[in-house]
């Protein structure tokens, strides 16, 4: 899979038709920018039973992948800064996520433009690989967040770290180096950290509009616990029914992912979505005082197509999951059982969202969703509204 | 040049494609010893217990452990046998508050059930340095304070000589160790003491059968009883959790051995925790003052049958073990040992009282009484094979 992403790179990178811009931080504006995010929805069915951990059926979750409940959920609610001085920068983002979690500052991070293109940042960032993890709900033509980022990255990969970022005109690689203290890694005390490299490319050509991009992430892993149920987000669930299971190990995750767009006039546009994520992960499990050797191969699917008229996006999206999990050792049956890694088959989520944009600030978002990505097959509707503000102020303050 | 892209992706998410796995699968290599093929009696769900390397099971120790455990010859002056303290229809107790020995002396401690023994993570009330049984029975068979069954070097030839004299047990003997160029030593009949009492497996009652589907095998009383087991409120489940009601357990599927010991704040002779000199808990072996009071928790299966409970055998019903949970310790008010062992700074953060009703005190019995198997009590396989 290494040498596919690799491939993909190497591809799309000698292309020298580049001339649509990517997002990052070369885009900044001197002064102070600000974006403030506000995204709730509401849910006909619960993500899973409301009493017991939600988990996804042969795969092993943490992070910040919690599940959303019947009727009002706050998918986001934000407050993100960016002040650009010369060729200094420094970001700062609050941030709610989900209905349990208090407000967090979940970004901190001060950057420096090495040359025009050549910039690192510092701090507590979320990882720029594998795009939707900071992607805003806003910019989502569906309600619910993809079902592999909360599998594979915990909804998303948010550690301390540096990073430096390469920025061309349509392109731009980057590397970034972790202190892996965030799910898929851990870092405990003898975690190794993690890191990643990408590259993201965008283009135009005639009326077509294409976005690519490709990555790699190798973390290390010492006694990774699931905690999405700690620290007060129980979510109604009996502390004492968590299984307090224990990862040690290598993960890797790579993706490749395009999005071809083609603009049939000004107002009708159609387009498709087509990502692979397959993460890798070998060590020892441990359940109380069971032990199992585990390795895993996991694999995502995420296909979708959409047709947006005029302030109004309709889009079909396909999501499939698989896995092959192999456990060696006495403890490798009761551990299976009890996180519930034996799986069911596999986990498939088809959906159908309609947006619209009332302006440029405000939207609202209808999906239906048929699920088998739980212990049960569910259908779901859900109906969301986002609203954002971007504001700017010259510098200097 | 978009054709080339074009080409590009579709390329690419072929590779990625065509790489995918068949289907989802989870392989699990259990590695389990699948008890050797000795006739465990256990249920799919229940996994099979770790035994010694050096002491595998079989069926022909086990008719010779049978044999020895119930036989009076094994003891100093002839007259007790491990089957003395242990009987069958008590779930291998002895009914009394304190064990009594070949010579008379009285034993500072109850009886321990003999249930479901090869689970036990450590052996006796207290004592986190015996693992297994080949360690233990020494202890009854020679220990001298107090002096059980009273074997010591003087008259351990003496009654090794008896055993050497019964026709039944050479052949037992030779069954059991049919490689063995000496028979009849001290080291076999603990092996095949072991190999009996590891043996002794309960894990059929109505509970159980409950469990396994049969809806009907426990009251609707009884039902309502395992949810107030079970629960935050009563917080019982957390020492006499698990497949065998007791967080001391240990099986094949683990790696790693958990011995935990408890203080129930059944005295504070002093106001500081402390326990009756003779009958400390696990201090009594590591000699740290924190240990002070703790014991292993005792399966519950059974439970209904095994009276009088705690290590002193001091509480003399199933009704009375609840009444001192619910006051979240005892208040001894006379005698030495007097103290509120409820205000114990050593007692367990699980044992912290709790308002039960009189009818949910009968639910929780009713509960503990469907964890009774009768055919263990009764199971011929365990019995006496001298009557």
């Amino acid at each position: 899979m290494l040498l596919k992403s690799l491939v993909l790179c190497f591809v799309l990178m000698s292309s020298r038709a580049f001339s649509h811009g990517v997002e990052g931080a070369g885009a900044l504006k001197e002064g102070l920018s600000y974006a403030v995010v506000a995204d709730f929805h509401l849910r006909s069915a619960s993500q899973g039973p409301s009493d017991s951990v939600w988990s996804i059926p042969g795969f092993l979750m943490g992070g910040e992948a919690t599940p959303m409940g019947k009727g009002l959920n706050i998918g986001e609610g934000s407050l993100s800064t960016v002040y650009k001085l010369g060729d200094m920068f420094t970001t700062a983002r609050l941030e709610q996520h989900g209905n349990a979690r208090g407000v967090e500052l979940s970004n901190l991070s001060l950057g420096y433009f090495l040359t025009d293109s050549l910039y690192f940042e510092l701090g507590q960032l979320t990882s720029l690989a594998a795009t939707y993890q900071r992607r805003s709900p806003f910019q989502d033509s569906h309600v619910s967040i993809p079902v592999v980022y909360d599998v594979f990255w915990g909804r998303h990969y948010t550690d301390r770290g540096l990073r430096f970022v390469w920025q061309g005109a349509s392109a731009s690689c980057g590397v970034e180096l972790w202190t892996g203290d965030r799910f898929p890694a851990a870092q405990n005390d003898e975690g190794n950290g993690a890191g990643d490299i990408f590259c993201h490319m965008g283009l135009t050509h005639d009326s077509w509009e294409f976005l690519g991009e490709a990555f790699v992430f190798v973390g290390d892993s010492d006694r990774r616990q699931d905690d999405r149920y700690e620290g007060g987000h129980s979510h109604g669930v009996q502390t004492e029914d968590i299984p307090q299971s224990f990862f040690t190990g290598t993960v890797e995750v790579f993706g490749v992912s395009a999005q071809p767009k083609y603009k049939l006039n000004q107002n009708y546009h159609f387009g498709v979505h087509a990502e692979i994520q397959q993460l890798q992960m070998e060590g020892d499990l441990l359940l109380d005082t069971r032990q199992t050797e585990i390795e895993s191969k996991l694999q995502s699917l995420w296909v979708e197509s959409f047709f947006q008229f005029d302030q109004t996006t309709f889009s079909l999206r396909y999501q499939h999951l698989r896995y092959k999990n192999d456990l060696f050792g006495n403890g490798a049956e009761p551990i299976t059982e009890a996180l519930g890694i034996g799986g069911v088959g596999d986990p498939i989520r088809r959906s159908i969202a309609l947006r619209h944009s009332f302006d440029k600030n405000l939207q609202a978002k209808l999906e239906w969703q048929d699920n088998s990505a739980a212990f049960y097959r569910e259908e779901v509707v859900l109906l969301g509204i986002s609203w954002k503000y971007l504001g700017h102020i010259e510098a200097p303050l | 040049m978009l054709i080339k892209f074009v080409i590009a992706v579709i390329v690419v998410l072929s590779l990625g494609l065509g790489g995918c796995l068949e289907k989802s699968e989870t392989r699990v290599d259990g590695a389990s010893t699948g008890g050797d093929g000795f006739a465990w009696g256990l249920t799919e769900s229940i996994p099979f217990p770790q035994v010694p390397e050096d002491n595998p099971m079989s069926e022909e120790k086990f008719q010779l452990g049978r044999h020895l455990f119930y036989d009076v010859r094994l003891s100093g002056n002839g007259t007790q046998s491990c089957a003395s303290c242990h009987q069958q229809s008590l779930a291998f107790s002895d009914g009394l508050a304190l064990a009594i020995g070949s010579t008379g002396e009285v034993h500072p401690r109850n009886s321990q059930p003999l249930v479901n023994i090869a689970y036990n993570s450590s052996l006796t009330w207290a004592n986190s340095s015996l693992r297994h049984l080949e360690q233990q029975i020494l202890i009854p068979l020679f220990g001298e304070n107090p002096v059980e069954q009273g074997l010591n070097d003087d008259n351990i030839e003496e009654v090794l000589q008896i055993l050497r004299n019964d026709s039944e047990y050479s052949s037992l003997f030779l069954a059991a160790f049919p490689d063995a160029q000496t028979l009849f030593t001290v080291e076999q009949i603990v092996d095949a003491l072991s190999i009996f009492v590891r043996g002794l497996i309960s894990f059929n009652s109505p509970y159980d059968r409950f469990l396994a589907g049969e809806t009907d095998a426990i009251s609707a009383s009884a039902i309502r009883g395992r949810d107030l087991f079970f629960s935050e409120r009563l917080e019982c489940f957390h020492c006499h959790g698990g497949y065998n009601f007791s967080d001391s357990t240990f099986d094949e599927t683990m790696a790693f051995i958990e011995m935990p010991f408890h203080n129930t704040g059944l005295f504070n002779i002093d106001g500081k925790g402390s326990y009756p000199s003779d009958n400390r808990g696990l201090m009594d072996v590591t000699n740290n003052a924190d240990d002070m009071g703790r014991f292993r928790a005792v399966t519950l299966r059974n439970i209904e049958v095994t009276a009088p409970y705690m290590h002193d055998g001091t509480m003399a019903s199933l009704e009375e073990v609840l009444e001192f949970y619910s006051a979240g310790g005892r208040n001894v008010t006379s005698g030495p040992n007097s103290g509120d062992g409820r205000a114990s700074p050593l007692k367990s953060g699980f044992v912290t009282g709790f308002d039960i009703s009189d009818a949910e005190k009968q639910d929780v019995l009713s509960f503990l009484r469907s964890l009774t198997d009768n055919e263990f009590l009764q199971n011929p396989r365990f019995a006496n094979p001298w009557e």
